[in-house]
């Protein structure tokens, strides 16, 4: 079977292609469509994923990762009880817990996948997405950018023609735009630019910014460890902003312990103002994408909004602001781009149903080779970018350049291959390289015609054709030279599944468990003291291992957390 | 291009009509693995981006109708300094292209509208902010004149500054901005321009923030030309509107927009120039050897590195060209000329070589040597020169450590010693001790750290120390007690004492030259005043070995008592001490002791 999942830095969802449509999967037996991204490890090996984990991260901030999308392609490790964790393997336990989802709601295991990322996504951290569905046991079939996904599901709800629109695509770390048109069943993107470290956190970060300094005069939050503090604030930081989506002002608010709560209402005038210079930087991939694609703002059709951020209002109020009316809120923002990879999976498996629906994408960054110029004022210019394919290009795109020798009987050529816009390769990111013998002459006069080959799965690869002795060489652009090889990735992934998870009918109770902590750790007071009481009755009724009793238990400490967390101003 | 691209790949006659182009595109799309037909579906593209183009070109009904309104009326109208005929256009802009294409030349760039060129002195607003000044009441206010405005009351926003310069009030914040900068040829602003010009942009990034984003990109794309346009007189104002638009992003870009880029060198170019400027900057030294004038002489690299100017250079020839033309080029082409300095020092070594010969002394400096590690150390000036005091100390490392050893080879193995040696003769030579001297108190010297390396060792070699220590103390006492006792303590030969016997002088040289690898070790004061016990199988040795009473033995084992029995004892003890095997410990202590 062939699945689409949204791995978001906050979120994820996995969906199928299904009787001609596309279906979002349960997480859990609670119904919840979206699975956090988030893991949690405890000393002895056990894992937790998803929701579970998200709630741990109360009680124990160093053993849980969350966010770790923004590492891809980095790295970065991340510590968890002792083991070390790259954001790929983060990732792959992620997409394992999806899977698992699936397999439990449809009864077949899926083995191939079409995963999302962002459109503005590097090859590095393509390649580590790619990676993580390897060592989750996955065959990733392709991987869509984002927007694009969102635009499948926003524009296949009628099938009928649109003129160019705008998605604006704001997930938890990362911001897309892409310019999309439909028309006769082809979904074409014309232009995709964005911000690859731009997203919700960053509005959390901001909020936090404003708020810490004048929530903590007595320097009592400031004296708790950095791990913890940090958590305690990115969740009071979180909650505050998704309240403030819904209410002119809300409470930041931070419980220290027992006794102690911090709080400070902040408002949504402040809020906006705090966020200014992230809301400036919305603008520069809206223009480039216009620029590109060469449509002015009014004469788009739509502005679709994707991606969790977009709720805040004041992002919503400056996408108003930057395109003179307001945004079409049509698709579900957490669930589109799930919908859409669904759509494109069963677009690669050739189902009936979408017969008549093709795609095209764009190649958001321009590829191309180092080279050196003379410089008017003498002197040799090194380092220079120059490009091969120009970014928003349609792929799969074929494209052949020449180059020459620059001194008199060179024996061979460096080429340098790069990603990017920026004039010096320094500022790009370096992709590989090929060295190749050419014959020796005079400066000049030796060609090599250099060909990129770029297909549809993000696959770069390069030729290069002497014509003078007809000779040519071949690279593909598979790995980084550092990246380890085939074992290396099969001992991570039987690394990976020596973690222990708990058997399906445990995990509600763990869940449950983590739930109640968390709930613990935001309150003071009567209502923590009775939380206290109800956690250790509920782990006391656990080990008598009755599933009867359990079952009991389970349902009544579900309901006390319901009316606690109902009625709370949290 | 034949007739019949884009038509024949498409399939169809050709036609105006956008819908029959994408039609058929997308059937021929469908019909195609673009995966596997790579250059068949790029091919498909450019002939349906093509047949689109044509399609637009067309006036035909299809074009919407407002378009075409739009066009015929702004392209037919000849009048853009018109101001009544301008404003009564509809709020439709005629510039509807998104990107302002505009060639710039270096230093001299100039906006250039689709639309005809107004006549030259007046402003180009009308053609480019159609809707800017039209309903304010400009005819009432430019009645006032220059001067009169001075007096006119102060409209919102409006300043006495703006006013004292003679603008207009009612103005919009461009107009003002352009104005500031085109009114005067002079290369810089006026700090009361500067003060405007800074207001006027603000409000001018202000009004735009509030705008949409076509509309925001229309001031982007005409403030980068217009400050492009008027630099160096724009320079003020660079950072600012930087800031706002983020220019900073773009100008690293290969496909920054001209101005932009053009925009980027300026004021990249103005930051360096603010860094190097501070004494403290790693290159200032060579910045202001690159801005003095004329030719630099043969001494330039007194004053800044060849690497560093080299560097400077080619960082500016890198990113920002245009400083470079406000530098000399003889300045310049001096430092690319290859620097005739070796010639200047390969002359005076000539000389140097010549007065040697001729048995002068070098009449400006005083005599220095040089060492193995190519230091130099100067040489009192009535002492022997370079040459002689060389021959001094290679005789002397010769006497220390053999014939065939020299102060190349010790410095190669024991830097430190060699080092201590130069020291010793040339203070020797300075006190007047002569080369006999300096010869022996460098003997003396490589004695003391022979037998300071010797306690380091272990095994053989060290049981061979001792034994050669033996033998000095042996010999040390033939000559008199109290020689013997200096040799002790100091490890060396009093100054005035003759030498040992040739055998024993020739151990003494083997011994150094094969220790002259191991590092001496680290002096340690306080080592003398440490207590060693000594075993009374030992005592009872050195009574029998001296023939001295009991009484006389321990004494001298405190240090107390005259120097022969003293001298004797220690003589006795170390070798009782060399023949005892007892515990390795003690022995060990006794022997250090020694």
């Amino acid at each position: 079977m062939l699945i689409g999942i949204d791995l978001g830095t906050t979120n994820s969802a996995a969906a199928i292609w299904q009787d001609g449509t596309a279906r979002l999967i349960p997480a859990g037996a609670d119904g919840a469509l979206l699975t956090p991204s988030a893991v949690s490890c405890d000393a002895a090996g056990a894992t937790w994923v998803g929701t579970p984990a998200r709630d741990r991260r109360a009680a124990h901030p160093a053993d849980t990762a969350t966010s770790f999308k923004r590492a891809m392609g980095t790295n970065t490790l991340f510590h968890l009880a002792g083991r070390e964790f790259r954001a790929e393997d983060l990732s792959a336990l992620v997409l394992r817990a999806l899977v698992e989802d699936i397999a439990a709601e449809t009864g077949t295991r899926p083995t191939e996948a079409v995963i999302t990322v962002p459109a503005y996504f590097n090859d590095r951290q393509r390649k580590a997405t790619r990676q993580a569905g390897e060592l989750a046991g996955l065959t990733v079939r392709r991987l869509i950018n984002e927007p694009t996904a969102a635009a499948l599901a926003f524009g296949l709800q009628d099938k009928g023609d649109r003129e160019p629109f705008l998605v604006f695509d704001l997930g938890g770390g990362t911001f897309d735009v892409s310019i999309v048109e439909m028309f006769e069943g082809i979904v074409e993107v014309r232009a995709s630019a964005g911000d690859n470290r731009l997203g919700g956190d960053d509005f959390d970060r901001a909020l936090i910014a404003l708020a810490a300094p004048r929530l903590d005069p007595d320097g009592r939050l400031a004296a708790l460890p950095e791990t913890r503090r940090e958590a305690l604030l990115a969740r009071a930081a979180e909650r505050c902003r998704k309240a403030l989506s819904s209410a002119a002002k809300a409470e930041f608010t931070v419980t220290l312990d027992a006794k102690t709560q911090l709080s400070l209402p902040i408002g949504q005038d402040e809020f906006e103002a705090a966020c200014g210079p992230l809301l400036d930087r919305l603008r520069d991939p809206i223009v480039r994408a216009l620029r590109d694609s060469d449509i002015a703002a009014h004469d788009l059709s739509e502005i679709v909004l994707v991606g969790g951020a977009t709720r805040m209002p004041a992002v919503r109020k400056a996408i108003t602001r930057l395109f003179g009316r307001f945004p079409n809120a049509a698709v579900h923002p957490d669930h589109a781009v799930a919908l859409g990879a669904a759509i494109q999976a069963g677009l690669a498996a050739r189902d009936a149903a979408l017969d008549e629906v093709r795609i095209t994408d764009v190649c958001p960054y321009t590829l191309g080779v180092e080279v050196a110029e003379p410089s008017p004022n003498g002197g040799l210019l090194k380092g220079l970018f120059s490009p091969i394919i120009e970014r928003n290009t349609p792929v799969p795109v074929s494209r052949v350049q020449s180059y020459s020798t620059l001194s008199d009987g060179q024996k061979q050529i460096e080429f340098g291959i790069y990603q990017g816009e920026a004039r010096e390769v320094a500022r790009n990111i370096r992709l590989g390289e090929i060295r190749i013998p050419v014959p020796a002459r005079p400066a000049g006069e030796v060609d090599v015609d250099v060909r990129f080959s770029y297909d549809s799965s993000g696959l770069l690869e390069v030729d290069l054709h002497i014509p003078l002795d007809d000779s040519r060489h071949n690279l593909v652009i598979l790995d980084e030279e550092d990246r380890e090889g085939p074992e290396s990735l099969a001992a991570r992934r039987e690394a990976l599944a020596a973690l222990k998870f708990h058997p399906r009918e445990d995990a509600a109770n763990m869940a449950l468990l983590a739930r109640a902590e968390r709930c613990y750790e935001d309150h003071i007071g009567p209502v923590r003291q009775n939380l206290g009481r109800a956690i250790s009755r509920f782990t006391g009724i656990l080990d008598t291992q009755e599933p009867r009793l359990i079952a009991e238990a389970r349902d009544r400490l579900s309901a006390q957390l319901d009316a606690i967390e109902g009625s709370a101003p949290l | 291009m034949s007739e019949t691209f884009p038509w024949s790949v498409l399939g169809i006659a050709p036609t105006s009509d956008r819908k029959a182009i994408r039609k058929a595109y997308a059937a021929a799309v469908k019909a195609m693995d673009i995966d596997a037909e790579v250059d068949a579906y790029a091919h498909l593209r450019s002939a349906r981006d093509q047949a689109l183009a044509l399609a637009r070109e067309t006036p035909v009904d299809a074009v919407s109708p407002l378009a075409l309104r739009d066009v015929s009326e702004d392209g037919g109208d000849p009048l853009p300094g018109d101001e009544g005929a301008s404003s009564s256009s509809s709020g439709f802009w005629p510039l509807a292209a998104p990107r302002l294409l505009r060639p710039l030349g270096e230093g001299s760039v100039r906006t250039a509208p689709q639309t005809p060129e107004p006549a030259p002195g007046r402003p180009c607003f009308e053609t480019i902010f159609p809707d800017a000044p039209a309903d304010t009441p400009i005819a009432a206010t430019l009645e006032l004149g220059p001067h009169q405005s001075l007096a006119a009351p102060t409209l919102s926003g409006y300043g006495e500054i703006e006013a004292a310069l003679g603008l207009i009030p009612g103005q919009t914040a461009c107009e003002r901005l352009e104005a500031v900068l085109t009114e005067s040829d002079d290369a810089e602003l006026a700090e009361a321009e500067r003060i405007v010009a800074l207001r006027a942009l603000q409000a001018a990034i202000g009004e735009a923030r509030s705008e949409g984003i076509d509309r925001q990109e229309q001031v982007e794309d005409w403030l980068a030309g217009l400050l492009a346009t008027h630099w160096p007189r724009s320079a003020p104002l660079l950072e600012t509107a930087t800031q706002a638009f983020g220019w900073h992003e773009e100008w690293h870009r290969f496909d920054a927009r001209p101005a932009v880029r053009f925009i980027g060198a300026r004021l990249r170019g103005a930051r360096f120039r603010a860094r190097v400027e501070d004494p403290g900057h790693r290159y200032h030294a060579a910045w202001r050897e690159l801005n003095r004038k004329g030719p630099a002489g043969p001494f330039r690299w007194l004053r800044a590195s060849r690497d560093d100017v080299q560097f400077v250079l080619s960082g500016l020839r890198a990113n920002f060209a245009h400083l470079e033309d406000e530098l000399d080029p003889r300045r310049i082409a001096s430092w690319n000329r290859p620097v005739i300095w070796p010639r200047v020092v390969l002359g005076l070594c000539w000389l140097a070589l010549l007065a040697n010969l001729l048995g002068l002394s070098w009449p400006f400096v005083s005599p220095a040597y040089e060492l193995p590690d190519g230091t130099q150390i100067e040489l009192a000036e009535d002492g022997p020169g370079p040459t002689l005091f060389g021959e001094y100390l290679e005789t002397a490392v010769a006497e220390s450590l053999g014939q065939g050893h020299d102060l190349a080879w010790l410095w190669d193995r024991d830097a430190e010693l060699a080092r201590r040696i130069v020291a010793q003769v040339r203070a020797s030579l300075d006190s007047g001790g002569g080369a006999e001297g300096a010869t022996r108190a460098a003997v003396n010297l490589v004695r003391a750290a022979t037998h300071a390396k010797g306690h380091t060792l272990s095994g053989e070699a060290r049981e061979a120390a001792m034994r050669l220590r033996l033998d000095q103390l042996r010999a040390a006492r033939e000559m008199a007690p109290a020689t013997c006792l200096t040799l002790l303590h100091d490890g060396q030969l009093p100054q005035q004492a003759s030498a040992f016997p040739e055998p024993l002088r020739a151990r003494e040289r083997a011994a150094a030259a094969r220790l002259a690898e191991t590092p001496l070790p680290p002096e340690n004061p306080g080592e003398e005043d440490t207590s060693v016990p000594i075993p009374g199988a030992l005592i009872d040795a050195i009574i029998a070995r001296t023939g001295l009473p009991d009484a006389a033995v321990r004494e001298a084992l405190q240090n107390e008592g005259e120097d022969a029995p003293r001298c004797d004892v220690a003589i006795a003890l170390l070798a009782a001490a060399l023949d005892w095997d007892g515990e390795p410990a003690t022995r060990e202590a006794i022997l250090r002791a020694l």
